[in-house]
């Protein structure tokens, strides 16, 4: 399958590994953070670290959208989806989140009618065609997802649905690269970067990291010869004292983003002033909410909503995870108490959280290196 | 391919089958075989037969064609 198939190549790969062992200074260790999900899920799957020298570490950023919501924000949809007149609908992930009351799916067993759709067009959809209920669609995602809501809204606005609304968490992805760099238990040396955001905002957004911080930026591709070639190109950018955004994925990312996307998203969000993200706390200026033009559409102003702060379980350390502070392996309950079959913490229910990604594929890889954690519950 | 559905990034190639009237909505068809519904407003003068690169809903690039 053509872009697939030659990012997958065995021989490649090997090229690649012997180039990047040449690159790296032996007495020097390399912390690179891959910001996004969908890489940390190809580097465990396809076991991308085992094919770097020693020296050169990947830490997982807070990238998966599902892993970044709190804990109160589950119980303020739950308490939504506890509305009779309520359909309320979600990416399949999102209902397996623990909130502090549950997760959506139980709400669900225990009658709240939840449904999981594929896009908020399937939301809408679903409006249309159930008039005497409110559908509510929960957006949780960063600036690729957020033109579909955008988009669905401008259309349940012109086709005049008033039914429809939507529980909006969408985040911003820069706000929390900030906050990491500003964190002083973190120190990276550069940023494999989110490449399907890129599609929407473009590089441009990522200036500040080489110009502000001097560190280099890759925005990358998702396929395993993608993160080893932006890996590779990191390596040279330090190796030659040089420090700025380059794109590995230019066969999709084009450098000023999507201007289309951008016009949609100001049409419809307004920046809030804070919002709460899981192991980050508040940052600022980091989330959407619906803009006044469309407040007819948001389920925060029609519902009576807890808004209750929930602090996450003390066992769990998704928030030391989700900085990269700690491994998965790490983490007191992974593997034993959280699995992704019964979830602690957000980090083991999508199949692009650190944890579960590394319960999936990267356990059995290290046995024999790490102290037997992980193994135990299978 | 396993991908998260939820995650903002991750993005399926899609095939455009057949577009609807005003021309904002189409039918793709994923390597699978699997069609859906997805908004094109990103993507403007694209047309049947044309591979995008889709997420939730939404095509968010046009891809070039197979050679």
């Amino acid at each position: 399958m053509k872009f697939v198939d030659e990012y997958r190549s065995a021989e490649l790969g090997a090229a690649l590994s012997e180039k990047i062992a040449g690159l790296v200074d032996p007495g020097r260790h390399y912390k690179i953070m891959e910001v996004c999900g969908g890489h940390t899920h190809t580097i465990y799957r396809y076991g991308v670290a085992d094919l770097l020298p020693a020296n050169v570490e990947l830490v997982h950023g807070p990238g998966c959208p599902v892993c970044v919501i709190p804990m109160g924000r589950v119980d303020d949809a739950i308490a939504i989806a506890g509305d009779p007149r309520v359909i309320l609908t979600c990416f399949g992930d999102m209902m397996r989140v623990p909130g502090g009351s549950g997760s959506l799916i139980e709400a669900k067993a225990a009658g709240a009618d939840v449904r999981m759709v594929y896009s908020p067009l399937d939301a809408l959809r679903m409006a249309q065609a159930n008039p005497d209920r409110d559908v509510v669609f929960f957006a949780v995602g960063f600036e690729t997802t957020a033109p579909s809501t955008a988009l669905t809204l401008m259309r349940a606005k012109a086709e005049g649905v008033r039914n429809f609304f939507v529980y909006c968490n969408h985040v911003t992805i820069v706000p929390p690269i900030r906050a990491l760099l500003e964190s002083p238990d973190l120190r990276l040396d550069a940023f494999i970067g989110p490449g399907h955001v890129c599609t929407v905002v473009g590089a441009r957004p990522f200036h500040f990291i080489p110009a502000e911080y001097g560190k280099p930026v890759v925005i990358s591709g998702f396929e395993p010869l993608d993160v080893l070639q932006s890996v590779y190109m990191i390596l040279t950018q330090l190796a030659d004292g040089r420090c700025e955004v380059e794109n590995q994925y230019k066969r999709v990312v084009p450098h000023e983003g999507n201007t289309q996307a951008f016009r949609v998203l100001s049409d419809v969000f307004a920046l809030r002033p804070h919002f709460e993200w899981r192991g980050l706390g508040f940052i600022s200026q980091s989330a959407l909410a619906l803009s006044p033009a469309y407040a007819d559409f948001d389920a925060e102003l029609r519902y009576r909503i807890p808004g209750v702060r929930v602090a996450d379980p003390k066992a769990c350390q998704c928030g030391e995870v989700l900085k990269g502070v700690i491994k998965p392996w790490q983490c007191k309950v992974f593997g034993t108490a959280c699995t992704p079959e019964h979830p602690i913490g957000t980090c083991m229910v999508s199949s692009e959280g650190a944890c579960a990604a590394y319960y999936n594929f990267g356990r059995f890889a290290r046995r024999g290196q790490e102290p037997v954690v992980a193994e135990l519950a299978s | 391919m396993t991908f998260c559905i939820t995650c903002s990034d991750a993005a399926e190639p899609m095939h455009v089958e057949a577009i609807a009237g005003n021309g904002a909505t189409a039918t793709c068809v994923d390597g699978a075989g699997h069609r859906s519904e997805v908004m094109l407003d990103l993507v403007p003068g694209t047309g049947v037969g044309a591979d995008v690169l889709v997420h939730a809903g939404v095509a968010l690039l046009v891809v070039e064609p197979a050679r």
